[in-house]
């Protein structure tokens, strides 16, 4: 037994394609690997700098669209540590998550270009919960709202589509209609303000309140959202220790930890993380195909084989020591490329994109055992397709033709 | 030895069914081999020469009748005992000569004693199918690869691999189809010497020259055997 997998072995490396197919392996598997350093090393950096300093980074920034708008907003702030962002309906169910693990409303954060009404469309004003949900707006109030729902302010309504000043409105409840549907309208108690400008917090008789049901924002949400990610955004974390402090100094709540969605980080992410999993589908489609075009090369030396009396058994070894020997030629190339890889990406990410600037890419051994379980899984595929094929493949069929 | 029987067939028929029609390529043999001859089988081209051959070697075991190999019938065995049947009694030697071509010479020949599985250790079966190639006149050749060498040397490789095992039963479907004179004959004589030694030696051949070497000629007609001739 082990003297025929001597020869195959012996066999293995004499043909080319098999090494041929190691190669492809080892490249698609390292940069998934790879790849999969990012979120963990995000996490990681995350959890060692914020964990327990940072208020709830749940900044409701609304996206109109495009995808620089956040950033955009983001170098506006400086302060702001980080933002989920509501991109039409997925994220609510973050925000699910986010209250269901706290069981309390999270301070909301909202930069000027968001519209409440449109992001708790479909809510209630809770009124008696008041002051669990707050609104913290900058002085600087630029809401899209349709023309033909502005309303006078002297009547509880406010107009946003202009720039305002908002202090008018200081310890007063105004209304926003909303610019979708029906304008419903949502109620607010402007308690305090907050100066982009200057990147202050004025106090907190200046700051926003804002009733709103993050019970009814879910169940709106419900239906619509697709997965549970988030998008995150990073920046610069002293300015969120300022934030939390200025919230303090104010007297409102800071939640002390953070929840992070690791499985969709930043929108880089996405790419990497699109790029790996047509990665892998790519990888799955070339070792299918070369498989098939081995199988059928491999024809007649199946045949020589069976003649000379085979059986299913030492096939069955034949093929497992060519997915073992696959398995360890893989991952022998893989590691120098892994390698090499990671100190890549430690280099360049950093300065080819602003998100990972500071970010330590850091070695992850989960990353990497997940990569090799996925190639012995795909191996081992393959060799379940390759002793089939081989089995039914009957003698005088292949002598034949 | 002598008129000791080593394949016997009876009644034996095989009808090719395709697209919907049958095509009879062997009419109700009954012939039996001896060890210690040199048959040869000759015939016109798709008189069902292969198809015969492909019975005799347990290469193909949909058909009617009987085979019998050292007496046992073989007819219900099982695809693995069929296999172990073919590795140990029989050798076989075919007119593309059938190597793999990423094993060496002397890997080719020792693969059957691979499959065998006795206990002989690997640098024992290297030893064996070393001095198998010497027999075959290859010494000098083990180490080449099937693409480094002649086609007459080819053959004669997959002559020392059908040796390997030591089968009592060697079957050779135009064997020398595609060499020339002289190796044609250098592998008819192989093939006698053989039969000397008590080997049942089975050979289709439209060689001219082969009914010199041969003890008995089957005739094959339109998949029956035309005994006029010998
Ligand atoms: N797989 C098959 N399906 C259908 N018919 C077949 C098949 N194999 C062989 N035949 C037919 O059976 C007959 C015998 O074929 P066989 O291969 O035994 O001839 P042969 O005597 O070996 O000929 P040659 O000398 O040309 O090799 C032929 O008429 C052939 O067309
Ligand atoms: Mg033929």
């Amino acid at each position: 037994m082990t003297k025929i997998s001597f020869l195959s072995i012996k066999k293995f490396f004499r043909i080319k394609s098999n090494i041929t197919i190691c190669i492809l392996l080892s490249i698609c598997m390292s940069f998934m690997c790879v790849v999969n350093f990012l979120p963990v090393s995000v996490k990681n950096y995350w959890d060692n700098h914020l964990l327990n300093n940072v208020f709830y980074r749940t900044y409701m920034l609304y996206e109109q669209g495009k995808n620089n708008y956040i950033k955009q907003i983001l170098d506006d702030m400086p302060e702001v540590a980080g933002a989920y962002t509501f991109d039409g309906y997925y994220s609510l169910t973050s925000m699910e998550e986010l209250t269901d693990e706290y069981n309390e409303t999270p301070v909301i954060m909202v930069h000027g270009f968001v519209n409440p009404p449109e992001v708790v469309e479909g809510s209630q004003i809770d009124e008696n919960n008041k002051d669990e949900n707050l609104l913290i707006c900058p002085n600087k109030f630029y809401p899209f709202v349709r023309n033909d729902m502005v309303k006078d302010p002297e009547n509880g309504y406010l107009d946003t589509t202009r720039e305002i000043d908002l202090r008018k409105y200081l310890n007063k409840e105004i209304t926003l209609a909303s610019d979708l549907g029906d304008g419903e309208k949502t109620k607010f108690k402007l308690i305090g303000l907050y100066d982009t400008k200057n990147n202050r917090f004025m106090d907190k008789s200046m700051c926003f309140s804002y009733y709103s049901n993050v019970q009814e924002l879910n169940k709106s949400a419900k239906g619509f959202s697709k997965d549970n990610s988030l998008i995150y955004e990073l920046n610069k974390i002293s300015d969120a220790h300022l934030v939390e402090a200025k919230l303090k100094e104010l007297g409102y709540y800071a939640n002390p930890s953070v929840t992070l969605n690791i499985e969709v980080a930043t929108q880089s992410f996405d790419l990497f993380i699109y790029l790996s999993k047509g990665l892998m589908i790519i990888i799955l489609l070339i070792i299918l195909i070369i498989s098939f075009i081995r199988i059928k090369k491999d024809e007649k030396n199946l045949m020589i084989n069976k003649l000379l009396g085979y059986n299913n058994q030492q096939f069955s070894i034949q093929c497992i020591t060519n997915s073992i020997l696959t398995f360890i030629v893989t991952l022998l190339i893989s590691m120098p490329l892994i390698f090499g890889l990671w100190k890549l990406f430690q280099i360049y990410l950093p300065q080819y994109d602003s998100t990972f600037s500071g970010i330590k890419i850091l070695f992850s051994y989960e990353a990497l055992i997940k990569m090799i379980i996925l190639l012995a899984l795909i191996l081992v595929l393959i060799t379940i397709i390759n002793i089939i094929s081989k089995f039914k493949k009957n003698l005088i069929n292949i002598i034949k033709s | 030895m002598d008129n000791v029987v080593a394949i016997e067939i009876k009644k034996c028929s095989k009808i090719y069914h395709k697209n919907g029609k049958d095509i009879v390529a062997l009419k109700n043999i009954n012939l039996s081999f001896e060890y210690g001859k040199f048959y040869l089988i000759v015939g016109h081209s798709g008189s069902g020469k292969t198809t015969l051959m492909n019975i005799l070697g347990l290469i193909d075991s949909k058909y009617d009748g009987i085979v019998k190999i050292n007496n046992k019938e073989v007819n219900n065995l099982k695809s693995k005992e069929l296999a172990k049947i073919r590795n140990t009694n029989i050798g076989f030697i075919f007119q593309d000569f059938y190597l793999d071509n990423f094993l060496t010479a002397q890997e080719n020949v020792l693969t059957p004693m691979l499959i065998n599985q006795k206990k002989y250790s690997y640098k024992e079966m290297e030893d064996k199918s070393q001095i198998l190639l010497d027999k075959v006149g290859l010494s000098e050749r083990i180490k080449h690869f099937p693409k480094e060498l002649s086609g007459g040397e080819q053959q004669r490789v997959a002559i020392a691999r059908a040796l390997a095992n030591n089968p009592n039963i060697i079957l050779a479907d135009e064997p020398t189809g595609n060499l020339d004179v002289e190796n044609e004959e250098y592998i008819f004589k192989l093939l006698k010497e053989m039969s000397k030694n008590f080997k049942c030696i089975i050979m289709v051949s439209h060689s001219k020259d082969a009914k010199k070497y041969a003890d008995v000629v089957y005739n094959l007609e339109n998949g029956e055997i035309n005994y006029d001739e010998d």
